[in-house]
């Protein structure tokens, strides 16, 4: 089973990321924070990592160029989620190592399909 | 796939109501003679979640509030002489307005977006 680390420090944001992948079959961690993801991908290795930018002690750039740094998840897929759509913040999301960018509000469907795509 | 959104509303509400909660602290410890960026970031960083997590639940008459308010922290993020005494009052008012609408969402009420529009652009003037 495809495991997918979920962070954002919105709980309501984290529960509906949660639930939606739980329900498309797939098995999922929680992490509240930058600093909290890179804890647990370190204790265990994710196949996939969807995180928000913008958020308290690590944001979500940060995050993915952290693990990048990390042996294991050099070609891991890290899907970005943000109300951001600047081209230049894309530009850095994409310098730090992010595989996709996804521009908030977005549907369940929209998630998955875009999940899906940087899973192939 | 088909997810009932509404399953995350009441923890959308507290959640939204805490960020309110802490923005109106910071704001009023401001001290005008020492700007605090970090400060500053935190309180524009509450305004841009709840931004961003009224949208997904497709709140957007709270969404877009709450982008005026981010743009207007942002400046005084990066344009310190514009924070003043009137300004920090003036984001206090709308926290307070923010406030009421997530509560008024809390109890099933209807959000009176023209009412909202207005008050957002007359935050707008008051600060730019």
């Amino acid at each position: 089973m495809v495991s997918i680390l979920a962070v954002d420090d919105s709980a309501s944001m984290r529960k509906m990321v949660s639930f939606t992948l739980k329900t498309a079959g797939y098995e999922v961690q929680e992490a509240e924070d930058g600093v909290d993801a890179l804890e647990k991908a370190k204790a265990h290795t994710f196949d996939c990592i969807v995180t928000d930018v913008n958020m308290p002690n690590k944001d979500g750039i940060t995050l993915i160029r952290d693990l990048r740094q990390l042996s294991q998840y050099k070609y891991v897929p890290m899907l970005l989620l943000t109300t951001e759509s600047s081209v230049e913040k894309k530009q850095e999301g994409r310098a730090a190592g992010a595989t996709g960018w996804m521009v908030k509000p977005f549907n369940p469907d929209q998630l998955l399909k875009t999940l899906l795509k940087v899973l192939d | 796939m088909s997810v009932d959104m509404t399953q995350f509303h009441a923890e959308l509400f507290e959640e939204c109501l805490g960020y309110l909660d802490a923005m109106k602290t910071d704001l009023e410890s401001i001290d005008l003679n020492a700007f605090d960026a970090e400060k500053m970031a935190t309180i524009k960083r509450g305004a841009h979640t709840i931004k961003g997590d009224c949208a997904m639940f497709e709140f957007t008459t709270v969404s877009d509030y709450a982008k005026i308010m981010e743009v207007l922290l942002n400046q005084m993020l990066e344009k310190h002489k514009e924070t003043n005494t009137a300004n920090i009052q003036a984001m206090l008012e709308a926290v307070a307005y923010v406030r009421t609408m997530i509560t008024t969402l809390q109890n099933k009420g209807e959000l009176d977006a023209q009412a909202a529009a207005t008050h957002g652009a007359r935050l707008q003037e008051i600060i730019v």
